[in-house]
């Protein structure tokens, strides 16, 4: 069965380029241009493995992921979190969040498919 | 009931004065930033010239030399009445916007004539008339506009009230004079007045001042304009609650200096043990107990008991002879027997008028002590109109022993009234006084120090802040292009496992880097024109150019965004002419974001509008849409740098925040003014003006 992927992001051309390495790959893609669309989605959907961009219109990344890890049919999905911003505290305060692993923006499209791979193989097991 | 300050009349003067003077600083110190021009100023001077004209008064006093009307007095008092009168008549254009003629000062020329006339003959009439005639006027007047300036006030209006009442009923209490013969100064003076209440009338004059001065103050500090409000409340002393107490005391001390400076110093030389012949105090005892002596023969006198016991004609006569002989002996200004009733049976010719044959003496302390028996001697130091009189009185016994009256002398004593004393000690409160009023002013200086340092700290918390907020945007704003290209190149490089999707797609992810390329650079030269911008080096270049060959231009170029959303777009040039003179690069860029925000924020079927309106100096341009339309609180940052809308709707539409500021920029670099007017819903018009060119017309 193919691995569903949910991509969030506001910005249309960096969702697009990421769902078209994804499709590439053999995943199934789903994209939400929202905080509140990637949540309806992320409950309606079941995706596998969430990447979340953290500046989003209505609720932001942070919002989200908290909102998906206090659901328990949610918590245990991965999640990729995007962001544009590098200072310290903030990326510290990423670590905090439950998320799986972060990539700051401009990221290795690569690196995050190989990301994405080890955490959907670590599912499996 | 004149126990009040009793024989402090210098003090009293000083008092004045002082209040008058506390009024004329707080007047000149008023905030002048305060929106309306109410003329505080010539108040001020109207107190100050007053003040001085009360001080005046006391050389003369404590000198004891005279108690006429120096001419200076009087100048004083009518440059302080024009002054007054002019205030009350900027203050009624003020406040009514109708002016009073000047030439109304054309009836103030009998003033000065009087002034000249006064010099020698009529000092006292003039200062009379001017207070009837200008200063009761005057204060009424300016009363009544204070009244109707506080119904226009907002904060502090009650001040403005206090203030009114404050000087109508200063404006009563010029009409109390010094005593004259003509009407109604022959009934209502100062002495009448200190008869009827036991207080003089410079007192209360200068507690209504004081009053006047405190309402300023308090309306001031009311109503000042608070733009600014210290989010660190920083202690300090309460100011106005210290200025009371200053006052409180420092007027206090200075009644306690004079009244009791002469006290001291005659314990002093008392203590001291220098027994000078001529020291004031010698002399007192020495004229008190040559006046009690002779009182005590008086009283002893058999004929002046007879007199006393039958009060008949022979026997009042006698007494007359001996009372003449004892007035002139001590140089006694008045000599009398008063009957058990307190009425005068008899006096020594020339007494002094205040001796009145029908009058009743029996409530006086002299006549009651004495009457009461057996107390001795009573002295009491007349204090009036500050004349050093000493009343001295004797129970007199009849033929069968009763004390059936008194015998009185009156006497005034011309000794050194240790006038440098009380002098010290004017001096002295006022002294204290001008360091309080100093210390105030340093104070407030502090103060407004200290709200200045806090403003500027608040500014640059809010720059920093704006800095931080601009790099972290900038920073996201350039990482997204960057992202975007660097995936879709990265893809079209190394590929996956699937060519045959990604061939597909070779088209739309080249797309991709050439938008995303594009984006970065319009993003890096928006950037470079706000620094730029903010640098004020800009370049501009004007010349004349026709704003409706612009317009149209550039909604040509939008052609096919207006066409995709099937946006109605209207034209509506409303002058024939529309030169301006600008730089066209920047009228081009200018009229670009408007019409594509207005694009970007109306939705499909919308209808803009672009009109231009001439406005004398200047050409006015609008844009109006039917789109989204911005809320109050977008209104207000909607020209910030970065700043783009908190609204869902509005963020859907993609923007670095850039433009507006950018438009904005460009629009004050040309001297212009741009603004916005929008109804959430209904749309938006974002209006710019630039200078006008017209065209000269053929003569």
């Amino acid at each position: 069965m193919k691995k569903k992927i949910l991509i969030v992001d506001d910005e249309p051309d960096i969702l697009r380029t990421i769902a078209i390495m994804f499709e590439d790959e053999g995943y199934d893609v789903i994209t939400a241009k929202s905080g509140e669309e990637a949540i309806e989605m992320a409950y309606s959907d079941k995706p596998d493995l969430i990447i979340l961009d953290m500046v989003l219109p209505g609720k932001n990344g942070k919002e989200v992921l908290a909102e998906l890890k206090n659901d328990t049919s949610c918590a245990k999905v991965p999640v990729i979190l995007i962001t544009a911003q590098t200072q310290k505290s903030y990326v510290a305060s990423l670590r905090d969040s439950g998320a799986d692993f972060y990539m700051a923006k401009p990221f290795d499209i690569y690196e995050l498919r190989d990301k994405v791979k080890e955490l959907l193989s670590d599912g499996k097991e | 009931m004149k126990i009040f300050l009793e024989g402090q009349l210098d003090y009293i003067y000083f008092f004045y004065g002082f209040s008058l003077f506390l009024l004329a600083v707080i007047c000149f110190s008023i905030d002048k930033e305060k929106k309306s021009k109410f003329p505080w100023f010539l108040l001020g001077l109207f107190a100050l010239a007053n003040g001085i004209a009360e001080w005046l008064n006391i050389p003369p006093i404590i000198s004891e030399k005279s108690d006429s009307m120096p001419i200076f007095n009087l100048l004083a008092l009518i440059i302080s009445y024009l002054c007054l009168f002019e205030f009350a008549r900027s203050a009624f254009y003020q406040v009514k916007k109708k002016i009073i003629n000047k030439w109304i000062y054309l009836i103030l020329f009998p003033f000065l004539i009087l002034l000249v006339l006064g010099y020698k003959f009529l000092l006292k009439e003039g200062f009379i008339i001017t207070c009837y005639f200008l200063g009761f006027p005057s204060l009424y007047f300016s009363s009544r506009i204070i009244y109707e300036f506080s119904k226009r006030e907002k904060k502090g209006k009650c001040w403005l009230v206090a203030l009114s009442i404050t000087m109508s009923l200063y404006a009563v209490s010029v009409l109390i004079v010094p005593r004259a013969s003509f009407f109604p100064a022959n009934f209502l003076n100062l002495e009448s007045f200190y008869n009827a209440f036991g207080v003089s009338i410079e007192l209360i004059q200068g507690f209504l001042g004081l009053c006047a001065a405190m309402s300023i103050w308090f309306y001031s500090s009311v109503s000042a304009d608070i733009r600014y409000k210290p989010r660190h409340k920083i202690h300090i002393f309460p100011s106005k609650w210290l200025l009371a107490f200053v006052l409180v005391v420092f007027i206090g001390a200075g009644w306690a200096f004079t009244n009791n400076l002469d006290y001291y110093a005659g314990i002093q030389i008392i203590k001291r043990s220098e027994p000078k012949a001529n020291s004031p105090l010698h002399i007192l005892t020495r004229e008190l107990t040559l006046l009690g002596k002779a009182v005590f023969s008086i009283s002893r006198n058999s004929s002046v008991r007879n007199a006393v016991s039958s009060q008949n004609a022979q026997d009042i006569e006698k007494a007359r002879a001996i009372l003449n002989t004892f007035k002139y002996k001590f140089g006694a200004s008045a000599c009398v027997l008063l009957d058990a009733r307190g009425a005068p049976i008899v006096s020594a010719d020339n007494s002094i008028s205040e001796i009145k044959i029908d009058r009743s003496y029996a409530s006086r302390p002299y006549f009651k002590d004495a009457f009461s028996g057996g107390k001795g001697y009573y002295f009491q130091l007349g204090s009036a109109y500050n004349e050093r009189i000493y009343y001295v009185g004797y129970p007199v016994t009849d033929t069968s022993g009763k004390i059936s009256g008194v015998a009185v002398i009156v006497k005034a004593i011309q000794t050194e009234p240790l006038f440098q004393y009380r002098l010290l000690g004017i001096v002295l409160t006022f002294l204290i006084c001008i360091i309080a009023i100093i210390f105030f002013i340093v104070l407030m200086k502090r103060e407004a120090l200290i709200d200045f340092i806090e403003k500027v700290h608040a500014q640059l918390e809010e720059v920093d802040r704006m800095k931080t907020d601009f790099i972290s945007v900038v920073s996201h704003e350039l990482r997204t292009p960057l992202t975007s290209i660097r995936n879709a190149a990265s893809i079209l490089m190394k590929g996956g496992p699937a060519k045959r999707i990604i061939e597909q797609r070779e088209e739309e992810l080249l797309g991709i880097i050439f938008d995303n390329v594009d984006r970065q650079t319009r993003l890096v030269n928006d950037l470079l024109d706000v620094s730029k911008i903010e640098a004020n080096v800009m370049p501009i270049f004007p010349k004349p150019i026709d704003m409706s060959n612009l317009i149209k231009d550039t909604l040509a170029l939008m052609r096919p965004l207006v066409e995709d959303k099937n946006i109605e777009v209207a034209l509506d040039f409303q002058s024939p002419e529309n030169m301006v003179y600008a730089d066209p690069e920047h009228v081009r860029r200018i009229l670009n974001n408007l019409v594509s925000n207005a694009i970007k924020f109306t939705p499909e079927n919308g209808r803009i509008i672009v009109r231009t309106e001439d406005a004398g100096e200047e050409l006015k341009t609008t844009v109006l849409d039917t789109g989204i339309g911005i809320s109050i609180f977008d209104k207000e940052n909607l020209f910030n740098k970065f700043y783009s809308s908190s609204s869902a709707a509005a963020r859907e539409k993609k923007g670095c925040g850039l433009g507006l500021s950018i438009t904005k920029g460009l629009v004050e670099a040309q001297k212009g003014r741009v603004w916005v007017d929008s109804e959430p819903g209904k749309g938006s018009s974002f209006y710019f003006t630039l200078p006008a060119l017209k065209q000269k017309r053929p003569l």
